[in-house]
């Protein structure tokens, strides 16, 4: 009897410790979903403080990178042919300020005369340049010259997608609103069209101005650019491909 | 008997280690990335109703409140002076759009014709503007600017001051940043000695609204607006430790002070076109 009672209580023992013996898959994958949860539930905006300090942070530094673009079309008689407008955010800093956009934004035939401008978060306004672009990316980089007196940051880049439901915000021109910030969830779609990673869909509201602007995670870094509105819900081109199409510069991180 | 019951014993015993092995298994668990994936899921999933509110009370902030605050330049063309603040929306009538903002954003020692004020809207169109009422004891100041072509949205006033600890916004120009919003609470009342060059220029005497949202330098004439986005106080000053340029605590002239100003000065809050 002596013994079947140290067994039941061996037994009871180990049951009760079930929950500490639990392993974690050791992949690659496994270990960076990991890590991006725990950032994730560390900056978590369910929290009223958590929330007052993105939107601060976001006011107070992130938006320093936010940069409104006009481009104005001219025909080869100089007469203005057509006005954009959309956004952009700076991406690295060197001598010049480097700004990603869409393709879409400055996309516009050869044979007619280009002038960009660019405003930052203060509404200073400077003249820009085409420097690369990818209709397969569907993104641009524009870039004007660094003021040493007037730093303005780059917006970092998040190292993964946001996951369905994640809190993002959008800040550019939107709604005709200069320096604007608009913020919603990572939404699913039904759309045939949604290539995975191409695009992370989201219920922000935003409209053709907005174009180019930045979408960021509660961690203030850059999951997408803003492409445009469909079905009502905006979508931005993933980081995943802002990546891809920031190896055009052999090493992006030199321009800084 | 004994040995059926040596028998027993060692049969029960056998089955015993048998359920310990098994519960020894079970308890062995693999989290693979699907179930840290579907955690991760489920924790979002979960939060969803909080994260909705919070994102309406700041889109709302951001695409309607934000088209009530201004910016303020002041410019004195004879000593090359200006100074820059913000200010807010806060009565219109047939002819003019009324703004507030603080006596020392707009304050010049002698007023003349070579001073100049000048208003920008959120969509950075200009308006001449005329000073209307100034006050150094309440540091609050009216300016006034003629109807454009936009529509521009008013603000509202809280009835009464807010309590400590009540949610607060403030929207502003700070450091001519456009459309700048920061969040935080209501901290105290309390009696603040601000610097100032003349008396008349600032002399609160009375309790101001103290709050934890952090704003920039130059956040002067800023909108503090509560969670039913009405107008609470107006930022008048900050505290920026060392070289910091973003301040800890925020003072702002409450809510009922500023209708004290407008009893004060007969300045009435009525379309009387």
């Amino acid at each position: 009897m002596k013994r079947l009672y140290i067994i039941l209580f061996f037994m009871l023992f180990m049951l009760s410790g079930c929950l500490t013996i639990i392993d974690n898959e050791d992949s690659d994958e496994y270990r960076a979903l990991s890590n991006q949860y725990e950032t994730y539930v560390t900056n978590d905006i369910t929290q009223v403080d958590q929330f007052e300090s993105f939107v601060n942070e976001t006011t107070f530094t992130s938006m320093m990178s936010n940069v409104m673009i006009k481009i104005q079309i001219f025909s080869d008689l100089h007469n203005l042919v057509e006005t954009r407008y959309g956004s952009g955010v700076i991406f690295a800093v060197g001598a010049y300020n480097y700004v990603l956009t869409t393709f879409e934004l400055t996309d516009i035939p050869s044979n007619l005369l280009v002038t960009y401008q660019v405003a930052d978060y203060q509404g200073r306004t400077t003249s820009a340049y085409i420097d690369k672009f990818s209709e397969d990316y569907g993104l641009a980089v524009l870039k004007f010259r660094r003021i040493l007196s007037n730093h303005l940051p780059a917006i970092e880049f998040a190292d993964q997608n946001s996951l369905l439901g994640e809190p993002v915000l959008l800040f550019g021109y939107i709604e005709e609103i200069m320096n604007s910030m608009s913020m919603g969830l990572v939404e699913e779609t039904n759309s045939e069209s949604n290539i995975l990673d191409e695009y992370v869909y989201t219920t922000i509201e935003s409209d053709i101005y907005a174009n180019g602007s930045a979408v960021i995670d509660i961690n203030n870094q850059l999951i997408g650019i803003q492409a445009g509105v469909s079905e009502g819900l905006s979508y931005a081109i993933s980081i995943t491909n802002i990546m891809e199409f920031l190896e055009l510069y052999t090493d992006y991180q030199e321009l800084d | 008997m004994d040995i059926e019951g040596d028998i027993m014993k060692k049969v029960i015993t056998v089955i015993m280690l048998f359920f310990l092995s098994l519960s020894i298994v079970a308890c062995h668990e693999e989290k693979t990335y699907d179930d840290l994936y579907l955690e991760y899921l489920t924790h979002i999933e979960n939060n969803e109703l909080n994260y909705q509110s919070s994102i309406d009370y700041f889109n709302h902030l951001s695409q309607e409140v934000i088209k009530s605050v201004v910016l303020v330049e002041k410019i004195v063309q004879t000593s090359s002076e200006s100074s820059t603040g913000s200010g807010v929306l806060f009565k219109s009538d047939a002819n003019y759009y009324y703004i507030l903002t603080n006596n020392h954003v707009i304050y010049s020692e002698i007023v003349s014709d070579s001073t100049i004020y000048t208003i920008s809207d959120f969509q950075g169109n200009e308006y001449d503007a005329e000073l209307i009422e100034q006050s150094g004891d309440y540091d609050l100041a009216i300016l006034r600017i003629e109807r454009g072509p936009l529509d521009l949205p008013i603000i509202e006033f809280a009835p009464s001051n807010p309590l400590v600890y009540e949610k607060m916004a403030v929207l502003g120009y700070p450091g001519y940043q456009i459309n700048a919003i920061s969040l935080g609470n209501v901290v105290d009342y309390a009696f603040i000695e601000v610097e100032s060059t003349s008396f008349d220029v600032i002399n609160v005497l009375f309790d101001v609204l103290i709050s934890d949202v952090p704003v920039k330098s130059g956040s002067s004439g800023s909108v503090s607006v509560n969670d039913q986005f009405q107008l609470v106080g107006i930022v008048y000053a900050g505290n920026f430790k060392d070289t910091s340029t973003t301040s800890e605590y925020t003072f702002s002239i409450p809510v009922e002070k500023v209708l004290e100003f407008f009893q004060l000065k007969q300045f009435s809050l009525e379309d009387n076109s």
